[in-house]
């Protein structure tokens, strides 16, 4: 086998010292995990048989009665995780021709178990923007209970909700808590309460308003007992 | 490949997540995400993961199976990050790094040095490094899954050691060079 010279010591040293990979700060994994949730949530909602068979059918059959109950809230949670998604599709999907195909895209092609098709990430989540990017006419008829025009409102609660996470997302938890408490001021009874009730915990969490996310997170476990964001509400708010 | 039982599947994905989310960060910032976007595309890979979930062999170790996804999406990442840097004119990816990465580097330097040495390498070589420098990886594994003979790895391999010692020591100069240009003629 060929033999490969050895790097220099202090290289070698500077290279052992970043082989861990570097830990996440606090409260990271727990805002990429409940945002993970949101929209697996989604994607499988929208993707129908095709989520019975990856989710398992239990869990399906779970998401399912928790949708049809809840259908104005899901379709808001289901418009801020698109939200999130079309943005990071537009950043992650690789255009490439086929003259263009590096060998790591190759590396992917061969690894083991990864039977990659190319567009594997673009479909669910087009699917997904493209029947969902005009909400309004199934929030029309599923909210008739808000005072000014129903759509708008909960357009604008959504696009609240969505600076909120975007700017948790980036770890500006001090932006976040300020989106969600406007949207509290602004949407008292909102549509989206529970949402921006997750949102909330989450980013006084990250703020290190430790007190006050505690408080909230029992708070809503009182008020949304089978909410599908218990488990992340309780994550975030946990010491 | 066995596919999981339904009920379980959920929380191993969860806790494979938990697992491996900071190694799948840390492989994206190696093959030169930025850092404010390597949560966005961390989220990405774990979506995919999620779609291939039954795929995972358990019998083998994950980091090479998640590493190619990795791979994939950093590469339309930095396809995506060129288009970017051509229409928006900025020049290079130093230059777009985030303001508070000054905090960063003061904490991180040694991975900030890493991080820079590495964007100095072709893509086809750094990926060799990464995966046998920094993953451990034996370089007959690599040349197999990259698709190309084992002579090949080697001699690439070679040429990304030389080119990445080479980029360290020119950050040690430039490093050096702006020092003595503040405190050196005091």
């Amino acid at each position: 086998m060929a033999e490969l010279e050895s790097l220099p010591p202090d290289v070698a040293a500077l290279l052992s010292r970043v082989k861990k990979p570097a830990p996440l700060e606090s409260g990271r994994a727990d805002a990429l995990e409940s945002r993970l949730a949101l929209a697996l949530a989604a994607s499988h909602a929208l993707e129908g048989s095709l989520a019975a068979k990856t989710l398992g059918a239990t869990a399906f059959a779970k998401l399912v009665a928790f949708l049809t109950r809840k259908a104005t809230i899901a379709i808001g949670m289901l418009g801020l995780g698109i939200g999130t998604g079309a943005v990071l599709h537009a950043v992650a999907t690789p255009k490439v021709s086929p003259a263009e195909v590096t060998s790591e895209a190759r590396v992917f092609a061969s690894a083991p178990r990864a039977a990659i098709e190319p567009p594997v990430l673009a479909s669910p989540t087009a699917s997904v923007s493209a029947a969902f990017v005009p909400p309004a006419t199934a929030v029309s008829t599923a909210a008739p209970s808000a005072t000014k025009d129903p759509a708008s409102s909960l357009a604008e609660e959504r696009a609240l909700l969505e600076m909120g996470r975007s700017a948790l997302a980036r770890g500006q938890s001090a932006d976040a808590v300020a989106a969600a408490r406007k949207h509290e001021r602004t949407f008292p009874r909102g549509k989206l309460t529970e949402e921006r009730e997750v949102l909330m915990v989450q980013a006084l969490a990250a703020s290190g308003a430790r007190d006050e996310a505690k408080a909230r997170a029992a708070r809503f476990a009182q008020s949304y007992p089978s909410s599908i964001f218990g488990p992340a509400v309780r994550a975030a708010a946990s010491p | 490949m066995r596919p999981p039982k339904a009920s379980d599947s959920d929380a191993e994905f969860r806790a494979f997540f938990r697992a491996h989310l900071a190694y799948v960060c840390e492989s994206l910032r190696r093959l030169g995400v930025q850092s404010r976007d390597a949560e966005d595309l961390a989220h990405e890979v774990f979506m995919a993961v999620h779609r291939r979930f039954d795929e995972l062999d358990r019998s083998r170790p994950p980091r090479p199976w998640l590493f190619a996804f990795a791979l994939r999406l950093a590469s339309g990442y930095r396809q995506k990050a060129r288009v970017v840097r051509e229409t928006v004119g900025i020049d290079s990816e130093v230059a777009t790094e985030q303001p508070d990465a000054e905090a960063q580097l003061a904490r991180d330097g040694d991975r900030r040095t890493v991080y820079e040495a590495l964007a100095a390498l072709p893509i086809d070589r750094r990926v060799i490094f990464v995966m046998h420098e920094l993953d451990e990886r034996p370089v007959p594994d690599i040349a197999r899954e990259l698709e190309i003979p084992v002579q090949t790895a080697y001699s690439r391999l070679r040429v990304a050691k030389d080119e990445f010692v080479a980029a360290v020591r020119r950050q040690a100069m430039q490093q050096r060079t702006r020092e003595g240009g503040i405190h050196g003629r005091a």
